[in-house]
């Protein structure tokens, strides 16, 4: 009698394989947990490492912005302080005599009022901070008193340097002050010696101006200077047009470029001569590069401890999954060993029946390969999700490739798989080679 | 002639290297259509005689002649190929594999002769329905009775349509009916010129062999001709 109706079954190892991985499911299922967990830590470790070192590179990137902006406003702390220990720079006729100037403590030669604006709307990168003056030292009858009297406009725009000016081309922070229309600013000695404050209303040889403010004691001879609109000290002196200095701030980036403002000056204004004043020209260049170098120190040392931190993580990585491989083995060893000795009639009895030792070796080898493909798919899988999980890298920020990297993800397929194999042939071989004839007795 | 035994010794190495013998110079002729009984207490060599005339175990001395063939003059490769293609099994314990169902138990002696084809599938079901397993066919053994059990044994044993069958004690775990419908479809084999070696110590089954030896501390006692 024939039967009919029924589905052919698909008789060859891999049907062998299969029945007894679905017979035995929890046997595979803990075999290929092992080794879900080696390659999972082969790979997590790895991404681990990488996100971690990305998330890292990310916070240091912030943090180094936020060093830099914070450098940079020391820088500008120290710029400011520098600015405000006064002008390094004096532009004078070429004409002038230095020990005259000395003597007299002013100059006596003379530039036009247009030759500040000629530099200011030059290209000149080194100077800043210009500022007109004319002053001379008068008797002050009203007094009775000698003074200096300065006439100032304020400072002039270099507009090669915008981010220093406001939208009305005023400075953001002048070195000094513009004195308003139809009043005078005061050295403190004068201010002290004739008891006048702000709000007075003073008269200089004929022009009437209220007291604007007070300047601190400064120990030169602005002490003794009254500060005045420059087109009223003009007209006081009788200079109409006409400036005898220009102050100005040398703006250094580098104590290399000191010296170049003196040929810049002479290209503009051929008939100026300029003195820097070289001692406050260095130690800005010199705090500005101070700022600079702790900066770049803070940076570096960051960067050795997020290194040394790396290192550490690695041997820590590297340690913890040679572990977890090493464990995989022995448990896909004795499982394999432990299903073997399960099965060792139905291999008797297989080998009775024509079976070479081939066979029963792939039945075994088949077995444990498909365990380690299975596990190298979940363990990539599973280890790459881990992995981004625990370094707290973001892949739409960091880019999915750039943590999990394709040789990565082929050597953890690959991994699974081998280790199995390994683990497994030793067993795989020993089942092949059991004497059936020895099992078959047994009954 | 099918199975030629002749000459065979067999020890086996104990402790202290004291060595027991199994078979002391034993010749057996089986021919086609014969079915033949090996008789004795547990112990007395039987299964290692089976063993040794199946290919499985060397013999110190003596040849086995399968089909002329001498089986241990061949490699083992070729050992295994001829016991897939020309010998059945029969076991007390059936072996049958546990996790696949009968129909694929009785098929898979086709993977080591690499013989499986749907003309053998097609041999597979007819066994099943002549030993009426029909409604078992897609059964587990561990869903089986033992009698059943054994006739899937019986049925993978004949698959291949092997020139000789060996049985070693093939109804010590059986009731007396379901040892008489094995016993009759070993029979029913030989009947059909298949070559039958039997070895049992149940001395019933005599009756269905053409001849039956009487072993005792591995060697023949003695042979009745039971025709």
């Amino acid at each position: 009698m024939t039967l009919k109706n029924d589905q052919s079954p698909k008789i060859n190892i891999w049907m062998i394989i299969k029945r007894e991985l679905k017979h035995k499911k929890y046997g595979f299922i803990t075999g290929v947990l092992s080794l879900v967990i080696a390659t999972a830590g082969f790979v997590g470790s790895i991404v681990l490492l990488k996100g971690d070192e990305l998330a890292t590179e990310q916070l240091f990137i912030e943090k180094e912005r936020e060093l830099r902006e914070e450098m940079l406003q020391l820088e500008d702390d120290y710029r400011v302080i520098m600015r405000n220990m006064g002008y390094n720079v004096l532009i004078l006729n070429k004409e002038q005599s230095l020990s005259e100037l000395e003597s007299n403590g002013y100059a006596s030669t003379y530039l036009n009022y247009e030759d500040v604006w000629k530099i200011a709307e030059s290209d000149m990168k080194t100077l800043n901070h210009l500022m007109p003056v004319l002053q001379e030292k008068i008797y002050w009858e009203e007094m009775n008193i000698e003074i200096f009297l300065s006439g100032i406009r304020g400072q002039v725009p270099v507009y090669s340097k915008p981010r220093h000016l406001t939208d009305d081309d005023e400075y953001r922070s002048p070195i000094m002050e513009r004195v308003p229309e139809g009043k005078a600013d005061l050295g403190e000695e004068i201010a002290v010696s004739l008891n006048l404050r702000p709000g007075d209303i003073i008269n200089v040889k004929g022009e009437k101006f209220e007291v604007n403010r007070v300047y601190a004691r400064r120990g030169t001879r602005d002490d003794m200077s009254v500060w005045v609109p420059l087109d009223k000290a003009q007209s006081i002196l009788g200079r109409p047009g006409l400036i005898n200095g220009i102050l100005a701030l040398e703006c250094v980036c580098a104590t290399e470029m000191l010296g170049q403002v003196k040929e810049e000056v002479a290209a503009i204004l051929p008939h100026a001569q300029v003195f820097e004043f070289s001692s406050l020209i260095a130690a800005r260049a010199d705090v500005r590069q101070r700022a600079s170098k702790l900066h770049e120190e803070i940076i570096s040392a960051e960067r050795l401890h997020q290194m040394e931190l790396r290192e550490e993580k690695e041997r820590l990585a590297s340690l913890l999954v040679l572990v977890l491989i090493f464990g995989s083995s022995v448990w896909i060893f004795v499982l394999i060993m432990n299903n073997i000795r399960e099965r060792k009639h139905e291999i008797g009895i297989l080998r009775a029946i024509g079976f070479r030792r081939h066979q029963v070796l792939q039945i075994f080898l088949g077995k444990s390969a498909l365990m380690g493909i299975v596990a190298g798919i979940i363990g990539c899988i599973s280890g790459a999700w881990l992995g981004i999980l625990w370094s707290g890298a973001d892949p739409a920020y960091t880019g999915f490739e750039n943590l999990v990297s394709l040789p990565v993800i082929i050597l953890g397929l690959f991994l699974a798989p081998v280790l199995a194999l390994t683990a497994g042939f030793l067993p795989s071989v020993m089942a092949a080679n059991q004497d059936p004839a020895n099992i078959l007795s047994e009954q | 002639m099918v199975l030629s035994i002749s000459g065979i010794n067999k020890s086996y190495k104990k402790v202290k290297n004291e060595a027991v013998k199994a078979l002391d110079n034993v010749s057996l002729e089986i021919d086609q259509g014969e079915l033949v009984a090996v008789n004795g207490p547990s112990g007395c060599g039987k299964t290692t005689l089976l063993l040794i005339a199946g290919g499985l175990l060397y013999p110190d001395q003596g040849e086995v002649l399968l089909d002329n063939t001498n089986l241990y003059d061949i490699s083992a490769n070729e050992r295994d190929k001829k016991r897939a293609e020309k010998i059945g099994f029969v076991f007390q314990q059936f072996y049958l594999v546990p996790y696949i169902n009968i129909l694929e138990n009785i098929l898979i002696p086709s993977i080591g002769s690499n013989s499986y084809s749907s003309s053998l599938e097609k041999r597979a079901r007819s066994l099943i329905g002549q030993f009426n397993l029909s409604h078992r066919i897609h059964h587990k053994p561990g869903e089986l009775s033992t009698g059943e059990r054994q006739r899937v044994a019986l049925a993978r044993a004949l698959i291949n349509e092997p020139k000789i069958l060996f049985a070693d004690e093939p109804t010590g775990n059986l009731d007396d009916d379901n040892a008489g419908i094995v016993l009759n479809y070993i029979s029913d084999f030989a009947k059909e010129g298949g070559a039958v070696l039997l070895v049992t110590h149940d001395g019933r089954i005599g009756k269905h062999a053409h001849r039956t030896y009487k072993m005792k501390d591995g060697s023949f006692l003695s042979n009745t001709l039971n025709v």
